[in-house]
């Protein structure tokens, strides 16, 4: 088992259609998910030809604020067109996810893509009809010369030239200034991050979501002038993440259905 | 031409008239009756009926045109005048289309206990230290604690059907938070501009600051019809680059903050600034008739819109957002239209739906990047007008 799948308990909440609780393998974020549907929906939400879908985020300390109002709303926009709404008209599928532990319960970065993977394993256990199923990844680029720690080693993706992680550390080494791509960071690692790209792929690798912010640290002003990339460079990362989504994303899912035969 | 009512692709809003269903020949009707004629009704109750048929076949013409004329790269044109507030330190009011929106920012001063660390509050994406601290960090308006900006969004105030009057709705609270994040990734702000010194030792680089300005940003609609962010996000810059707090300082001797209205304390922005522009993907079915409605599942293209108004953002599958400045390799502001420029993008952000291609992203980038020196353009002009004035 590779250390960068993620731990994942299905239905550890019985009394629900689909459950799932998610580790993430390097952050150790967890979260936990629930989904019921079809339900019955309250009058006014009730959709003639669509089945509503609820989303509804829970922090791990404190009251929901704002930030949870928009973790769910990135959430439902995606699952509304993952699921196959028309199948279930003038129903709810609610779906509740809650944050258990996190490095830092109020980052978008950290808590996206786990909440997300956990999400569509609970919607495959519910038996909600999916017109495909995805996987999101986690990406950060770091600067060049950035010392990582020998515990994150293995998050490092090789570049395109095929030489692995040592080798291109060792370049870096020698003044030859190359960005580095980890996976999956954790809070201190994203600190250090010139970005940070949150991607869902379909296992057809189909774009369902794109979240990527330039997310160094600074003072701001002047000094932030010529920040960001070209989109030449981001589309590099975006192959990059469709590349893992499609091909380790869908063997996670698989693995951890395993027998169940949804797929 | 047979086939069903919704055949007819409008050529002219104003008198075109849609057929219910094609009337048979005259001479085939047996004599004695009259021929009914044929139902036909207005294009807007067409609108009506079938929204995003209506839509489809606006955008199947050649070339594709939208319901409201424009073409599908297309921007609104916008107004923008600032400083017509004057309770507030700085305000701006932009109108694109239908849409308009009032930004005002207002300083309040944070003195700072003899205990704090500065260093938090001059930075951006500060990662907090444990969790007791991000609990702490739960305030009012869901503004992390240590962040001198704080913006909000209000839609409560009457500016479309959909939103009533009340507490703030999940696409109010969601917006808040949006520009909140738009504000941190772009860093547009100089955080230790905002810092308030002693002025006897403020040659001194090693001083930490007394105090703070908290920089408090309302966005008001007051009128809804599509892509808030980008009316917003515009708002927001210009009414900080219109803004002036009076010259606050230290005085040793009251060991308070004074205000000095006479001179100004200054804000200071990025010079390249970062502009946020919407698009709305739209499906396009190729085939004809009421099929078009339900064969959502497998669509084959799908068309981008420029700056969607409301009726085009509720037919949208996919909204993408993206966040982007010019970078001028030429410092002058003259050269503005010089080819040394680079499009630099600091924030991606897609939802919903699963058409949009590599090379789509790639052509909005570029319409983006012509948005962005419009907006730039605007800004520049309204700025000399000011100090004309």
């Amino acid at each position: 088992m590779s250390p960068l799948t993620p731990e994942i308990t299905l239905c550890p909440l019985p009394q629900t259609d689909g459950s799932c609780q998610y580790t993430c393998p390097t952050s150790r974020t967890t979260i936990l998910t629930s989904v019921n549907g079809p339900l019955e929906v309250r009058a006014k939400d009730e959709l003639p030809n669509d089945a509503t879908i609820e989303v509804i985020v829970k922090p791990g300390i404190g009251v929901g604020g704002v930030r949870e109002t928009r973790l769910s709303t990135l959430l439902q926009t995606t699952l509304k067109s993952l699921i196959l709404t028309t199948h279930h008209p003038r129903t709810l599928i609610q779906i509740v996810a809650q944050i258990v532990q996190s490095e830092d319960h109020t980052s978008i970065p950290l808590l996206l893509s786990p909440l997300l993977n956990s999400t569509i394993l609970s919607l495959l256990i519910a038996g909600i009809p999916l017109r495909t199923t995805g996987w999101s990844i986690h990406l950060a680029v770091l600067p060049a010369n950035t010392p990582i720690p020998a515990a994150h080693k293995d998050t490092i993706l090789p570049n395109e030239e095929g030489e692995s992680a040592e080798e291109g550390a060792m370049e870096t080494d020698e003044g030859e200034g190359r960005e580095v791509i980890v996976r999956n960071p954790g809070r201190v690692l994203l600190s250090k991050a010139k970005s940070s790209h949150t991607l869902v792929f379909s296992k057809e690798g189909q774009m369902l979501l794109i979240e990527s912010v330039e997310c160094s640290e600074g003072v701001g002003g002047e000094s932030a002038d010529g920040q960001g990339w070209d989109i030449e460079e981001w589309l590099r990362i975006m192959r990059i993440a469709k590349g893992l989504c499609c091909g380790e994303g869908v063997e996670v899912v698989r693995d951890a259905l395993g027998d169940r035969k949804i797929f | 031409m047979t086939g069903t009512a919704f055949d007819s692709i409008p050529t002219d809003t104003n008198k075109y008239v849609y057929q219910m269903a094609s009337p048979a020949p005259m001479s085939l009707e047996p004599h004695g009756h009259i021929p009914k004629p044929p139902l036909t009704f207005s294009t807007s109750l067409f609108r009506h009926i079938s929204p995003t048929l209506f839509l489809q076949r606006h955008l199947l013409q050649n070339p594709p045109t939208r319901p409201n004329g424009r073409q599908p790269h297309q921007y609104r044109d916008f107004t923008l005048t600032t400083n017509s507030l004057s309770h507030a330190h700085g305000s701006a009011v932009v109108r694109t289309g239908d849409t308009a929106v009032v930004c005002g920012v207002r300083g309040e001063i944070l003195e700072l206990a003899p205990g704090d660390d500065p260093s938090r509050f001059e930075t951006y994406h500060h990662s907090s230290t444990s969790a007791v601290h991000s609990y702490g960090s739960r305030g009012s308006g869901g503004a992390s604690w240590g962040e001198l900006i704080t913006i909000n969004v209000e839609l409560s105030t009457g500016c479309s059907k959909k939103y009533p009057l009340g507490p703030p709705g999940t696409l109010a609270q969601a917006l808040s938070d949006q520009l909140r994040e738009l504000a941190v990734v772009s860093k547009l702000v100089n955080l230790s501009s905002l810092g308030i010194y002693n002025p006897e030792e403020r040659h001194d680089p090693t001083v930490k600051p007394r105090g703070y300005w908290c920089l408090y940003i309302d966005v008001l609609c007051i009128s809804l019809d599509g892509n808030l962010l980008d009316a917003a996000w515009y708002a927001i810059v210009a009414a900080l680059v219109s803004a002036k707090l009076p010259k606050a300082s230290w005085s040793q001797a009251e060991e308070r903050i004074f205000c000095d209205g006479s001179s100004h304390h200054p804000i200071l922005l990025r010079r390249s600034l970062p502009f946020v522009t919407t698009f709305a993907v739209v499906p396009i079915c190729e085939s004809t008739g009421m099929d078009a409605i339900r064969c959502s599942g497998n669509i084959s293209t799908c068309i981008v819109l420029n700056d969607p108004d409301s009726y085009e953002e509720e037919e949208a599958i996919e909204t993408l957002a993206v966040l982007s400045t010019v970078v001028c390799e030429d410092s002058d502001v003259d050269q503005i239209n010089a080819p040394s420029m680079r499009t630099r993008v600091e924030k991606i952000e897609k939802t919903g739906g699963w058409n949009l291609e590599e090379s789509q992203i790639i052509h909005c980038t570029h319409l983006a990047a012509a948005k962005t020196r419009d907006y730039d353009r605007v800004l520049l002009r309204e700025g000399l007008d000011a100090v004309q004035i």
